[in-house]
């Protein structure tokens, strides 16, 4: 086996055990929504005004991936409305994360259905005027990959979570998020490396 | 490319993400300071949701089939009872009580009658034979009477029969098609479900 090969296995089990650690200490500890769900169920809005603030920048990660930046934040508010009225539906506290991601990605699906009867937007109408052509440059070129991949790229280099946050928060497992991380990382640097070209 | 730095952020910098790291900060969501405008209040409250609507018509419609099936299981053995007893013993029939008494021929003055009867204490022969012979012919004919009416109980009673029988029948595919369009709106609202869930798995 060549020296390569070798450190190449090693760096593969060094990061699944890393992974099972995760998802060994994601299942041992409690997920902290769980509490603050089950005390917005019986009606109090300050525990929702936490969860607000600890899931706010994953809603705000999922549709900067699908929508224009300038309806973000709108949208951001109106998925947290949306939860609040339907957190009844929940049937597990424990699945908010995933519950309120899918939420999220059913919020930009509709918000495209309803531009799309309306009217048509102009492209450049999303362009936020403090963010730097770098940063927009950069989340074009996100945009353009697969879904899985800029959702999870967006959380990771935009919002600043790490691997074991974005799977605690979506509800994704570890090791999933863990791949599109790193297939998606890939297919950025070679999107980036012939922009550079070109 | 350091997968490490990418998962976690530990282990040896990545050049290149702290790049896109520090350039697409400027994009990350800020907290706006104007609140939630949270609705009045979200109280526990019951769902009608097409699944508990699905079960309440299920249970409603074996309600009603079964009233239906033991209202006619019912009025089935009643007319099989009825059918029995009036087949084994026919129900007797009330004759005239003067049956003994012949019709006499002609108009005959009932005192004149009597008189003449005073007159001898023994009647003529000829009388007596007539008497018995219109005695026998009457007796006859209740006989006729009797099993003419037995012939049109039981004729009565199998039209009842056939027409339970035709009813139940009509029931019964009447209680089919609506079980199959019962079972094609469950199957409907399950598919819908399962589509809903594979949609939205958790909520």
């Amino acid at each position: 086996m060549s020296e390569t090969e070798t450190a190449g296995n090693l760096l593969f089990m060094n990061g699944a055990s890393r992974t099972a650690t995760a998802v060994a200490q994601a299942s041992l500890c409690e997920p902290p929504e769980v509490p603050l769900v089950e005390r917005v169920r019986q009606g109090d809005r300050d525990a929702f005004g936490k969860l607000y603030d600890l899931y706010a920048p994953m809603v705000h990660g999922i549709l900067l991936a699908r929508v224009p930046c300038d309806d973000v934040d709108d949208l951001v508010q109106d998925v947290f409305l949306l939860a609040f009225k339907r957190i009844q539906t929940l049937r597990e506290a424990g699945a908010f994360g995933g519950w309120l991601a899918m939420i999220a990605r059913n919020r930009a699906v509709d918000f495209h259905r309803r531009k799309r009867e309306t009217e048509e937007l102009p492209e450049n109408l999303g362009v936020r005027e403090s963010a730097d052509t770098e940063a927009l440059e950069a989340l074009r070129l996100i945009r353009t990959l697969p879904d899985a991949y800029r959702e999870t790229l967006i959380l990771r280099l935009v919002e600043g979570m790490t691997g074991p946050e974005i799977a605690e928060r979506t509800g994704l497992t570890p090791a999933s998020v863990r791949v599109n991380l790193h297939r998606g990382m890939k297919l950025l640097r070679e999107k980036l490396g012939m922009e550079k070209k070109s | 490319m350091n997968e490490d730095y990418l998962w976690d952020k530990t282990g040896e910098r990545d050049p290149e993400i702290e790049r896109l790291e520090r350039s697409l900060s400027s994009l990350r969501y800020k907290r706006t300071s104007k609140p939630l405008p949270l609705p009045v209040a979200s109280r526990p409250q019951f769902r009608l949701n097409s699944t508990w609507l699905a079960a309440a018509a299920a249970i409603a419609l074996l309600i009603f089939a079964g009233g239906l099936w033991l209202a006619l299981h019912r009025s089935n053995s009643n007319e099989q009872s009825n059918g029995i007893a009036g087949g084994v013993v026919p129900e007797p029939i009330e004759f005239p009580k003067d049956v003994s008494v012949p019709p006499t021929v002609g108009t005959v003055n009932p005192t004149v009658q009597v008189a003449e009867d005073k007159k001898s204490d023994r009647l003529p022969e000829t009388i007596t034979s007539r008497a018995s012979h219109n005695l026998n012919s009457s007796t006859q004919s209740v006989e006729r009477m009797q099993k003419i009416a037995l012939r049109v109980r039981n004729k009565e009673r199998v039209l009842r029969e056939e027409e339970t029988i035709r009813k139940g029948e009509l029931a019964k595919e009447q209680l089919i098609k609506a079980l199959q369009i019962t079972s094609d709106k469950l199957n409907a609202v399950q598919k819908k479900i399962q589509g809903t869930q594979e949609h939205n798995p958790i909520s």
